[in-house]
């Protein structure tokens, strides 16, 4: 393949072009005109255009079939449609032909089954099909001729000319008669699954006449077996979002949406859903609310926006669920009596906010299921049942006014709105409203201590938490269920906030009282047995944790079934304890039956399922890295991905649980490149770390611990990639916050200044880290909590480093000693370590030009059988 | 073949010919959407029948089996893969565009030719949802719509120059145009494309 050849394709593509656009445009030049065009390719374009100009020119026929052909009506991608005569039963026909390409067996199926779907409907506003035929190549459909023009065009008229918007009356009937039509071709199980205002015709008496049922599918579902699978047919603008998905097919509710979408863009000049991109516009589809109606058309009425709003609900069960229902809705505002549409309720446009910011969806849901249980708790002793009401009365205008409403669905458009805004302002109102302690001010402080935790907020969380516990405790006793809870809670955000001594000790005092009062079988003292579970785990005790949570599980499963919360937590918790101990293969059919579990009670886009996911990709890594289970490397990778899709979408990429999937799924690529030598996985890995590190950041502020985890996890995978120099900010950065944070002498500290100062003389050279080797041995000297072996791999390092520094007397003088501590670790032979440092001791004898010395550790460099 | 690591084209020609999925998809995702602007541009109109994304799909499954043998230009991988697929490319488009100037419509836009296929029904069942495939359309819109937002004298030097890998002097005639004009517009059109999408192929070429 030459340059030269490449030109030419070039010069063949360019002239091939020229010639059908000639020919669209019927146009006809000749040879030599062409060749004009791209001079010193003569050649090439007469042998390209030789055979095309020689064939007979293709020109307009004058008929088809019996049908005069009169003019071009109009033009679209799959057809084209003129004004033709019926010289037989003198009348004139829209004639739709195909062109001669299209007319393949599968269109003229298809254009009969539109023939066969319209006859089937009887009513003057769908336009009658008179005949489906073929003429030679030509496939046509003729029907009945409407002089007038499209809804569309008529749209774009007004658009351009800027006149004023539609009045409501008139558009109200025309759409009304509209759905009647769509409802009488419905009810003959025919549905349309391409309506838009292009496909409306508009007739002389400004009556609405459908056309164009030529992607009908009937109503079961048959009939759409001619649409290649997976393809999304009709224009975008109109597509409801069931169809964008691939759930529904043939479903006469998507029609009722496209009507929607064409009242509201005949009410107001714009299409609800408009983006510049088709992804964009997918997106406003699938997840936004199309903007108030009554914003863009004021004298719009209430009910008139609850109408379309009903047409444009996405979900189908609050959607009408025929054409008739619209219809008749229409009627009814015409006549100025009341419809059956309601506008969304405060707890829908609640709901409807939160879709659009998925960040806050967990916490507000907490927030607001926390409130209706505890309202329906307090109502249960009919004692209270006056002050409840009362009680509920106000949180309910409360919950309106100052909580939901803090931040607007309007205000909230076109600006980004978090929930942590939606948060700060509703505390701010939960303190001032409820500052005198009560029960609902206890209820309310610790919802708002879950909202936060689910946020990961863990300082403020543990704030509410506490004023919980005090409130709860001074209005409602220390032992009564709601105090236990928030004691409970408190616990458990304390143990994950690593003030695990605190935590301990509050969780045994509060599982002592639950055992005591609520028995040991209640879901709230089941709850708490988990978290103890859980802080076995945290602090190492996995052998008690597995004896724990066999008992937590068969608990559960005795008191509230196989599938319960409760169980399906005690049986994540002993897989995960039970994998600490290395015993992987029974932890992993567990895991699977909680995926399983929780994707079958929540859906597969739950944050549970998320949490789920990870735990199983995590068992599939180990299973595969540790165990040498092959097959297990290919069956983690897809469920990192999915897990890495799932927390991106479902927290908007800036939780805990997405930090957490970036990590692990870079821990797994870091493997797979070592495992399969594959340089590319590693860079993914570092790509992923550093969205990490960034999530990290945004979370926890630039000094957390686990901000310098992860830049010490960049740091390492950074330097493995080859590229030292770019490993040294982020290593220095850990090492500081460290520093800081833990003390000098903390392990964590240690290492990482064990791991900067061996990057930096990997990066620079042996004589750039002085100050920072000497620093390392002091620490290393005075730290006194790390085990002999970590301690003597460090001393190995050092050796190590030691020796590129060119120190070889000092390793042949200080080496013995660490080798003898070796010995006293790994009796024989000094273990790999040992025989590391016998190594690195023979090389420095070597350089020194020791010969016997060198002859006496060489030996020691092989393991002892 | 030599990998530069420098080159993530390079890396991903590698991985992809010793077999490793995740390159190879990567591969596809980073050119497919210059191939779908190249298509369009060339088909100069929309022919029904002839889809650009069914052409971009054959490209690849033509041109996949022999990534092996590919050799780095003057301007490096990226620039020598570029020049690969786009001849490709455009020779299928040619003969579909022969195929519906003879009006053979039976022929047209069925697809079904030699080594259409094998490479390409490997890819693994996707796992993600119609979030990542919206995802993806949204980055093969961007490159269409930066190419779409150059002036049409500059999309066309970018496209021959740049994604065909046309030798200056070739462009230059094409347009009527002296050399010259062509590198000033082609730098001109890079520059603007580097802005707009950080990160793509654009950066690698020269």
């Amino acid at each position: 393949m030459t340059d030269d050849d490449d030109l030419e394709t070039s010069v063949r593509n360019l002239v091939l072009t020229a010639f059908l656009d000639d020919q669209a445009a019927g146009v006809v030049r000749t040879l030599g005109e062409y060749q004009a065009m791209h001079p010193g390719h003569e050649a090439c374009i007469a042998d390209e255009l030789g055979s095309l100009l020689a064939a007979p020119t293709p020109r307009l026929v004058e008929h088809i079939g019996r049908y005069e052909i009169r003019r071009e009506l109009g033009r679209g991608g799959q057809a084209t449609v003129y004004l033709a005569h019926d010289p037989r039963l003198q009348r004139d026909v829209a004639l739709k032909v195909l062109p001669r390409g299209l007319a393949t067996p599968t269109e003229e199926l298809r254009l009969q089954r539109e023939a066969t779907s319209v006859a089937r409907i009887d009513d003057s506003g769908v336009c009658p099909v008179y005949e489906v035929g073929r003429d030679g190549e030509h496939l046509f459909l003729a029907m009945k001729y409407v002089a007038g023009e499209t809804l569309a065009a008529q749209l774009a008229r007004e658009r351009a000319h800027g006149a004023p918007p539609r009045p409501i009356g008139s558009t109200l009937a025309f759409f009304a008669a509209l759905a009647g039509s769509l409802h009488r071709a419905h009810e003959t199980g025919v549905v349309h699954r391409d309506l838009k205002p292009a496909n409306v015709m508009v007739d002389e008496r400004g009556q609405p006449v459908l056309l164009d049922f030529g992607l009908a599918g009937t109503k079961d579902g048959t009939g759409t077996g001619l649409t290649r699978t997976g393809d999304v047919f009709g224009t975008p603008h109109y597509l409801p979002p069931e169809r964008l998905r691939g759930e529904v097919q043939g479903d006469v509710q998507g029609d009722v949406w496209a009507i929607g979408v064409a009242l509201f863009e005949t009410l107001t000049g714009r299409r609800p859903f408009d983006a510049p991109t088709l992804e964009l516009l997918y997106r406003q589809i699938l997840a936004d609310e199309p903007p108030s109606l009554r914003s863009l058309r004021p004298d719009a009425s209430r009910d008139l926006a609850a109408v379309v709003g009903t047409c444009l609900c996405k979900d189908l069960r609050r959607r009408y669920r025929t054409a008739l229902d619209l219809a008749q809705d229409l009627r009814a505002l015409q006549r100025g009596e009341p419809v059956r549409a309601r506008a969304p309720s405060v707890a829908q446009r609640f709901w409807q906010w939160h879709r659009r910011h998925a960040v806050g969806a967990t916490a507000g849901w907490l927030l607001l299921a926390g409130l209706v249980s505890t309202i329906s708790v307090q109502q249960r002793a009919l004692a209270e049942v006056r002050a409840a009401q009362a009680e509920t009365d106000g949180l309910n205008e409360f919950l309106v006014r100052k909580m939901l409403l803090a931040v607007t669905p309007e205000e909230a458009r076109g600006r980004k709105v978090t929930a942590e805004e939606v948060f700060d302002r509703a505390m701010q109102n939960v303190r001032e409203a409820f500052a005198e302690p009560s029960r609902t001010a206890g209820t309310l402080q610790h919802v708002l201590g879950l909202a936060n935790e689910a946020l990961g907020r863990r300082r403020v969380a543990r704030e509410c938490m506490e004023q919980a516990l005090v409130i709860r405790t001074a209005v409602l006793g220390p032992e009564a269920r709601e105090t236990l809870q928030s004691q409970a809670k408190l616990a458990a955000i304390e143990i994950q906030d690593d003030q695990i001594e605190a935590g301990r000790q509050r969780l045994a005092a509060t599982l002592a009282l639950q055992r005591a009062v609520l028995g040991p079988h209640d879901a709230d003292t089941l709850g708490t047995i988990n978290d103890e579970i859980l802080l076995a785990i945290t602090v190492g005790k996995y052998e008690e944790a597995v004896r724990l949570g066999r008992a937590a599980v068969d608990q559960a499963r005795a008191a509230f079934g196989p599938r319960s919360k409760h169980t399906l937590t005690a049986m994540g918790l002993l897989a995960r304890a039970l994998g600490q101990i290395g015993r992987r293969t029974e932890a992993e059919p567990l895991l699977r039956e909680v995926l399983a579990a929780r994707i079958e009670e929540r859906g597969a886009d739950a944050p549970a399922v998320a949490k789920a996911y990870n735990e199983v990709a995590v068992l599939l890594h180990d299973l595969a890295l540790r165990d040498g289970i092959e097959a297990k490397w290919a069956e983690a990778e897809p469920l990192y991905e999915l897990l890495l899709e799932r927390t991106r979408v479902l927290h908007g990429g800036k939780s805990f649980d997405h930090a957490v999937a970036l990590n692990n799924f870079a821990s797994f690529l870091q493997d797979r490149a070592a495992r399969e030598r594959k340089p590319e996985l590693l860079q993914r890995a570092i790509a992923l770390l550093r969205e990490s590190l960034a999530v990290r950041e945004a979370l926890d502020g630039p000094t957390s611990t686990r901000v310098a985890t992860a830049a010490c996890n960049l740091g390492t995978a950074l330097c493995g990639a080859g590229t030292p120099a770019d490993a040294l900010p982020f290593l220095e950065r850990g090492f500081r916050i460290r520093d800081i944070t833990f003390g000098r002498l903390h392990p964590e500290t240690v290492k990482a200044l064990f791991n900067l100062t061996l990057v930096t003389r990997y990066a620079h050279g042996p004589a750039t880290v002085p100050e920072l080797a000497a620093d390392l041995e002091t620490r290393l000297a005075e730290c006194t909590d790390i085990d002999a072996r970590t301690r003597l791999a460090y001393g190995d390092g050092l050796l190590s480093m030691h020796f590129r520094g060119g120190e070889f007397q000092r390793i042949v003088q200080q080496g013995p000693a660490l080798y003898a501590q070796c010995l006293e670790q790994w009796p024989g032979d000094g273990g790999p370590t040992g025989r590391n440092v016998a190594k690195v001791i023979a090389d420095a004898a070597a350089k020194v030009g020791d010969a016997a010395t060198e002859a006496q550790w060489r030996v020691r460099t092989q393991p002892r059988r | 073949m030599t990998a530069s690591p420098a080159d993530p084209t390079s890396l991903c020609i590698a991985g992809a010919c010793a077999g490793d999925n995740s390159s190879r998809d990567r591969l596809v995702e980073r050119f497919t959407p210059v191939l779908l602007a190249q298509a369009r541009y060339r088909l100069s109109r929309p022919i029904r029948g002839i889809e650009p994304e069914d052409l971009v799909q054959e490209c690849w499954a033509s041109a996949l089996p022999k990534l092996r043998g590919l050799e780095p230009r003057e301007g490096g991988w990226t620039a020598s893969l570029l020049k690969f697929l786009s001849v490709i490319l455009l020779r299928r488009l040619n003969d579909q565009l022969r195929r519906h100037a003879r009006r053979r419509g039976s022929e047209v836009g069925r697809g079904g030719t030699d080594d259409v296929g094998d490479p390409m029904l490997a890819v693994p069942a996707e796992v993600t949802g119609i979030v990542s495939r919206l995802a993806r359309r949204q980055r093969e819109c961007e490159v269409q719509q930066a190419i779409e937002a150059l002036a049409e004298d500059d999309r066309r030097v970018l496209l021959l120059r740049g994604i065909e890998q046309l030798p200056n002097k070739e462009v230059a005639r094409l347009l009527g145009v002296d050399d010259a004009t062509v590198t000033r517009r082609y730098q001109k059109a890079l520059e603007r494309m580097r802005e707009a999408l950080p990160g793509s192929i654009f950066a690698e070429l020269s």
